[in-house]
């Protein structure tokens, strides 16, 4: 799983969220070091309501805009715990290793 | 300013051409919304950044891309094209025949010149790379499998521009490279050999393969010298093999079987009509080249084309007015 669409389905995993949202919440989420863009954003969205990962949850006109919020589908949300899960086991084998090198390597 | 940009601030008019570049079932979709995204983060400048503006274009190559493989329409042409992707490198093994033939009858003359086993194993590792290619890909090997079809497609390419005169004039060659170049494509953009194999089943790719070896047999050995009217038995027996085996009920094989035949039946045909204009009109072999390599290019992409507008229809359903702008 790319990082944009990790950070995205993240964004969206507490609460439903309108586009503008997703992108400050991707910054905030990744203490400013991801910025994610409108067009990364909805080509994003576009592929994870496609594969039925995030859906519609609804829509709203603020100062005459369109706000449409998306959230996280039961899958979407299945394969973000997954994705949490394969990234949980590589870091905790990461810090092993570091842990191990501390302490005068593997041999 | 046109008509459609009345009414908007410099920097909604910038953004407006930019997403104009989106399909226009993604601007229906998201159009909108996107503007108010985009304005939101404006933050007062009158003209869209240069990072915004580039990820703009990549997002918008990337919705036509998804749109193109994507959704239960994408499903279709991902399937079509596994479908090319497992019987296309079969008939193309026909080619090999050419190779076996050449070098029975170099072991039969007992012939040693170096020279002319060069000539006979060149297009040797073309028909290699296709079989390990198809072998790999159906086995699920993907990335093996598109990296084999390309190899291969890029040696058919070599030996017939090198060696022309042995390996095919341009009317034999044409059908061939163009069949190549259509399967690493279809091995590439689709899910590969293996899914192909799932849809049709083994009895389909039995019956391809028995297509290719009658094929072969009647272009290469004795038999189609005694039958009357080859050519035409061959094309007969190639178009109902490759029906057969591409499940014509399905409206994904109904779309593999004219991307096989295309390269190989436009070819003959353009070859054909070449000769018929040609006992008038003197063409230069340049012009001929391109004929036979454009007949079969143009009609395929026509078709692509065809079905693409076919269907195509904005979903979800458009908010009314936005798509049109």
């Amino acid at each position: 799983m790319r990082e944009p669409t990790f950070l995205v389905l993240t964004a969206l995993a507490a609460q439903a969220q309108h586009g503008y949202g997703v992108l400050r919440d991707v910054a905030a989420i990744s203490d400013g070091q991801v910025t994610l863009r409108a067009g990364t954003l909805y080509a994003a969205l576009d592929r994870l309501c496609a594969e039925g990962w995030v859906e519609v949850d609804r829509e709203e006109v603020v100062e005459s805009r369109l706000r449409r919020y998306y959230r996280l589908t039961e899958t979407g949300a299945a394969r973000l715990t997954a994705e949490v899960r394969r990234r949980q086991r590589h870091t905790s084998a990461a810090e092993q290793r570091l842990q191990l090198r501390g302490e005068g390597g593997l041999a | 300013m046109n008509e459609r940009d009345a009414g908007h601030t410099p920097i909604e008019r910038r953004y407006l051409r930019l997403l104009a570049l989106y399909p226009r079932a993604h601007r229906a979709a998201h159009g909108e919304e996107m503007l108010g995204v985009l304005l939101d983060g404006a933050e007062g400048r009158s003209r869209p950044g240069m990072a915004e503006t580039v990820d703009l274009l990549w997002g918008a190559v990337q919705v036509r891309w998804q749109h193109a493989l994507g959704g239960h329409r994408g499903r279709d042409r991902r399937d079509t094209l596994a479908m090319v992707s497992l019987l296309a490198p079969v008939l193309l093994l026909v080619g090999a025949y050419w190779a076996v033939r050449g070098i029975r009858g170099l072991i039969r003359a007992e012939a040693g010149a170096p020279r002319l086993w060069l000539g006979v194993l060149a297009d040797v590792p073309v028909w290699s790379a296709w079989l390990a290619a198809l072998v790999v890909g159906v086995f699920g090997m993907r990335r093996a499998s598109v990296a084999l079809a390309w190899l291969a497609t890029a040696a058919l390419i070599v030996v017939t521009a090198i060696d022309p005169d042995r390996h095919w004039s341009v009317e034999m060659a044409a059908g061939w490279v163009l069949l190549s170049v259509f399967a690493a494509v279809a091995v590439t953009v689709s899910p590969g050999p293996r899914r192909g194999l799932e849809l049709l089943g083994l009895s389909r790719l039995i019956i391809l393969i028995g297509t290719a070896v009658i094929l072969g047999l009647l272009t290469t050995t004795g038999l189609g010298r005694y039958l009357p009217l080859v050519e035409l038995v061959e094309l007969v027996v190639l178009v109902l093999g490759v029906l057969a085996a591409c499940r014509p009920g399905t409206r994904s094989g109904r779309r593999a079987a004219p991307i096989i035949l295309t390269p190989l039946i436009a070819v003959s045909v353009a070859d054909r009509l070449f000769l018929d204009f040609d006992a008038y009109l003197i063409f230069a072999a340049p012009v001929h080249a391109v004929l036979l390599y454009g007949a079969p290019v143009v009609i395929t992409v026509g078709f692509a084309a065809l079905l693409h507008r076919f269907d195509r229809h904005p979903s979800p359903e458009p908010r009314p007015g936005w798509a049109a702008r």
